[in-house]
């Protein structure tokens, strides 16, 4: 007990004294909360009460617990956490499709070079993955892939994310290849690798050095660590309390971040909660009712509990989707109240793993269509996570195909979000 | 005494067990070999390809290769050319078969099915690039139109070089002239962007990697290509740019080329394929064809040929690519010729005593393991289980539909969202390298094929297959391991399998043990490799 009391008061000093060089060490890991679709920014992070009736549908504004920053009426839980983010109001980009937006708002780059970069779960799990060493993948998507690009890009499969398929709201989570399908016991499970290893022929057959059996037993190895071993207990939520799974909300949305919680526990460097339905072309408000209830328990309570166990400043979360919407609401038939694809100005929000919480960056005018000051582009955001976690924006991003290339491009003249950053230095 | 007597008729019953089960294993198998990957004969020489190949092995001081077994050839052969594996019947009749020609009328037939047309579209698919999606986004009804054009050219046979002047001359709309969008299949539509893809695809090479100098001379014979929206949603116009000057071009070879105003360009850059002693054009196809059939190119990697990445076997490429000129350019012969190479028939698993193996295999004599590509492998299990996948496309909108019936290699649409393909590495379909396919093997695909309640559902199904139901099971050991390895069970693989199966106490244990083997057959090397 007194070593461990030794070493832990080690690590303060150790930590205190980062802190007093003014330096930190980088966020462990990352959550993407990623609002597949494009969420709006009126009902979200910047809300225009006084704005015409076609702009905001009549809905107001909240005060937070941070004095002077107002979110929007939908996002009750939200405005009580609102001291542990900052809200981006200005994001700004050329792209409204939703392949070429999220291209841009996850790799930092402009399409259209003819090479598809890797997005930043995938860069970030190649930087991390030495120190994590890890039996649960290095980038883990909740639930289902984003679908738009390769998110590998050119990096080496290795660092493609794991998708864990299946519905965390449901009693038993089960994700797909980890946590074995109903009814099989250990024991059994053990039976059959027994009799594979008797059964696989060809091995016993091929040459002793074969390199493709080789890397197909090693695989193998690894699987059979991963189901058999503790990794997949990661994802059995049944080890947490009901009250905690009821008080993200038993919904997909909800049990993901809990799960990204415990992904972040392990050490996992980043994970991506995919959370669909946002794009509202149609019966937008219906829509924004049953999105914005869910995910601002969800995301609130990821917060609170991130704090609570002391692991928010080593988390950076984002959320944001590919762009924003139309500011002007379409009342006409077949929309009947919807908006549409938006990025000149759209809203996003950043906490914890050194960025400062209780800020808001840019303005936007009247009808949070057009930005007024501090435009802030896909790649300041990006870099400035990159920066938090350790990762030199500006450096090398090493790759199999030998192209020589910075992890991203360099910063707008706008420059990253330096006035969010707790600390003034990060230690890698 | 009871006690005793009773002992003695178990042993008797034992003892018949055993006389019973010899008497059936000797009707089952064959006189049981050493190997069931191998005969102990070497390959045949036959052709120009096989001499050319086996001086190449005497050079090196590697023995003749032995030759694969029928079982492995027909599955090897029925995977490679028609993406599938070989049903129980085609499997049997093929290695049942005494006729000395069997090997080259099984390619003949299975380059002449419609499972051929189905597989080596997906091939040319990968390479022009047909996907919906960023960074291509051709759009679903394009990406249809230019599929059906990729395997018109199968189906009809078309010379290959008459199918490339098809692409390369066309004009027109994007939905209405399917051949336009191998230039919209390009993540960068401008010249340089579509000069890189004409290398690519029509020469193998990588022009990136050129020196700028050259890469802009290239790009220059595509300046005039442009593109132009419609009142239809999406549709797209490729047009050639009006121009009243004279061009001055340069070929890739050095030759400076005049072109009056009002003539293409491209055919300029179409003919500098076509002439005599391109080093490019016939050569990227051999070598491709011979990469997909064999695992490597003869020059690696398989497209990027140029002077300083020299082919391991000269002579070789050469005569395919000089093959494939003298046939007109037709790539059934071609895929023939490779098939029925020695090469091609070489065992997999040599003898034991075979000396540097990993030699042969670097220099094709010992056959190299391949895992099944995604779309392959998802046939297979859709094939052996009765359960086939469904596939639907939501993004982009209008949302693609695809009937269940459809096999997985005939997709069309590289934008398919299937997690199951992007985990075992269908390509991007983002530049048409071939490196964008993996078929390396991961620990997450094995933990799939260990745990996937997906692959669980469809394993659940395989006793309902017509010539399983209602049979017992120590019937169905011979049909199981045909259909999954194309070969009949070796003795010891018969006889632990009825040891292990008289070790199940009663029904629920011996369904159980049923569902154990399908799941353990789909996890052996034999199964997911080609070999």
């Amino acid at each position: 007990m007194n070593i461990i009391r030794a070493i832990a008061l080690l690590v303060c000093c150790l930590v205190a004294g980062l802190h007093a060089a003014g330096a930190r060490k980088s966020a462990r890991s990352v959550i993407e909360i990623w609002v597949w679709g494009g969420p709006s920014q009126l009902e979200t992070f910047d809300p225009k009460p006084n704005a015409p009736k076609d702009y905001n549908n009549g809905l107001k504004a909240i005060p937070t617990n941070v004095p002077g920053i107002e979110i929007g009426e939908m996002l009750p839980k939200l405005a009580l956490q609102a001291d542990k983010y900052s809200i981006i109001r200005t994001m700004t980009h050329p792209h409204r499709g939703h392949e070429t937006a999220t291209y841009l708002m996850q790799t930092g780059r402009e399409p259209g070079d003819g090479k598809v970069y890797p997005a930043i779960g995938a860069v970030i799990a190649m930087f991390k993955a030495k120190e994590y060493q890890g039996d649960i993948p290095p980038y883990v998507i909740l639930t289902i892939p984003k679908g738009r690009f390769s998110e590998i890009g050119f990096l080496s499969e290795e660092y493609s994310p794991l998708v864990t398929g299946g519905n965390p709201s449901q009693a038993r989570f089960i994700v797909d290849g980890i946590v074995p399908p109903g009814g099989l016991s250990s024991k059994e499970l053990g039976q059959r690798f027994a009799l594979l290893d008797k059964l696989d022929t060809l091995r016993q057959h091929a040459p002793a050095a074969c390199p493709e059996l080789q890397a197909f037993a090693e695989a193998g190895t690894y699987a059979r660590k991963v189901i058999e071993g503790d990794a997949a207990k990661v994802f059995d939520l049944s080890l947490e309390e009901a009250a905690m799974r009821d008080r993200y909300g038993r919904n997909s949305v909800g049990q993901s971040c809990l799960v990204a919680r415990r992904l972040v526990q392990v050490g996992v460097p980043y994970i991506t909660i995919n959370a669909q339905g946002w794009d509202s072309h149609k019966r937008h408000f219906e829509t924004m009712k049953q999105r914005t209830a869910e995910m601002d328990q969800a995301f609130a309570t990821l917060l609170q509990d991130l704090a609570e166990k002391d692991l928010l400043d080593s988390t950076v979360i984002w959320w944001s989707g590919e762009f924003g919407r139309g500011p002007k609401i379409d009342w006409e038939a077949p929309w009947n109240g919807g908006r549409n694809h938006y990025s000149k100005c759209f809203s996003a929000v950043v906490a914890g793993g050194g960025f400062a919480g209780g800020r808001v960056v840019g303005v936007s005018d009247e009808v949070a269509g057009e930005v007024v000051s501090r435009p802030v582009a896909p790649q300041d955001l990006l870099g400035s996570i990159y920066e938090l976690c350790g990762i030199d924006p500006d450096g090398p991003l090493p790759n199999p195909i030998g192209l020589q290339s910075t992890v991203l491009p360099p910063a707008s003249p706008a420059g990253r979000l330096k006035e969010l950053y707790v600390h003034s230095e990060v230690k890698p | 005494m009871p006690r005793s007597t009773h002992h003695f008729r178990r042993r008797l019953r034992l003892q018949l067990c055993v006389v019973v089960a010899t008497l059936v294993s000797a009707a089952l198998f064959a006189v049981d070999v050493s190997s069931p990957y191998r005969k102990d004969s070497t390959v045949p020489v036959h052709s120009e390809i096989d001499r050319i190949l086996a001086a190449h092995w005497e050079r090196l001081g590697l023995a003749r290769p032995c030759e694969a077994s029928d079982a492995v050839f027909v599955r090897r052969a029925t995977l490679d050319l028609c993406g599938r594996l070989p049903t129980n019947d085609e499997a049997r009749d093929y290695v049942a078969k005494q006729d000395p020609d069997k090997r080259r009328q099984l390619i003949e037939r299975l380059v002449n099915s419609e499972g051929f047309i189905e597989y080596w579209s997906l091939h040319f698919c990968d390479l022009l690039r047909v996907k919906s999606e960023f960074p291509i986004n051709l759009w679903p009804n394009a990406v249809y139109g230019y599929q059906r054009r990729v395997q018109h050219f199968l189906r009809e046979n078309e010379p290959y070089d008459h199918f490339v002047k098809s692409l390369l001359l066309a004009t027109g709309s994007n939905f209405r002239v399917p051949e336009v969008n191998f230039y919209r299949a390009t993540a960068n539509r401008r010249a340089a962007g579509l000069a890189r893809a004409a290398a690519l695809t029509f020469m193998g090479a990588r022009s990136d990697q050129w020196p700028e100098i050259e890469q802009q001379r290239l790009a220059a014979f595509f300046d005039c290509v442009a593109c132009k929206s419609t009142k239809e949603w999406k549709e797209e116009i490729v047009y050639l740019k009006e121009r009243d000057t004279e061009l001055v071009l340069t070929r890739p070879d050095g030759k400076v080329v005049r072109v009056p105003p009002g003539a293409d360009p491209r055919q300029v850059f179409y003919d500098y394929l076509r002439e005599d002693g391109n080093p490019y054009f016939a050569r990227a196809l051999a070598n491709r064809v011979w990469y997909w059939l064999l695992g490597r190119g003869i020059v690696h990697e398989a497209d990027d040929l140029r002077a300083d990445n020299p082919p391991l076997i000269p002579e070789l490429l050469d005569a395919l690519a000089a093959a494939l000129v003298t046939s007109g350019y037709d790539l059934r012969y071609l895929c023939r010729l490779v098939a029925s190479s020695a090469a091609y028939c070489s065992a997999s698993c040599p003898p034991p005593e075979y000396a540097q193996p990993d030699l042969a295999r670097e220099h094709f004599a010992v056959f190299a393991l391949r895992r099944l590509p995604a779309e392959v492998l998802d046939d297979v299990i859709c094939d052996l289980t009765g359960v086939s996948s469904s596939y639907s496309s939501v993004i982009p909108e209008p949302f693609t539909y695809v009937p269940p019936e459809a096999r997985t290699i005939a997709l069309a649409d590289g934008s398919i969202s299937s997690s199951f393909l992007i985990l075992f590495g269908r390509p991007a379909r983002d530049d048409g390298v071939l490196a964008e396919r993996n078929n390396g093997i991961n620990g997450k695909q094995r933990l799939y094929l260990f745990n996937s309640g997906d692959l669980y559902r469809k394993l659940g199904r395989i006793g309902q297959r017509d010539d399983f139901k209602g049979r017992p099971f120590l019937q169905n050991i011979p049909a199981l391991y045909w259909l999954f390895y194309s070969r009949p069970p070796t003795r010891d693989e018969y006889q632990l399998l009825r040891d292990e199966w008289s070790l199940q106490p009663g029904g629920k244990a011996r369904w159980r043990f049923q569902q154990d083997l399908a799941w353990v057959f789909i996890n052996t090397s034999e199964f997911l490799y080609q070999h």
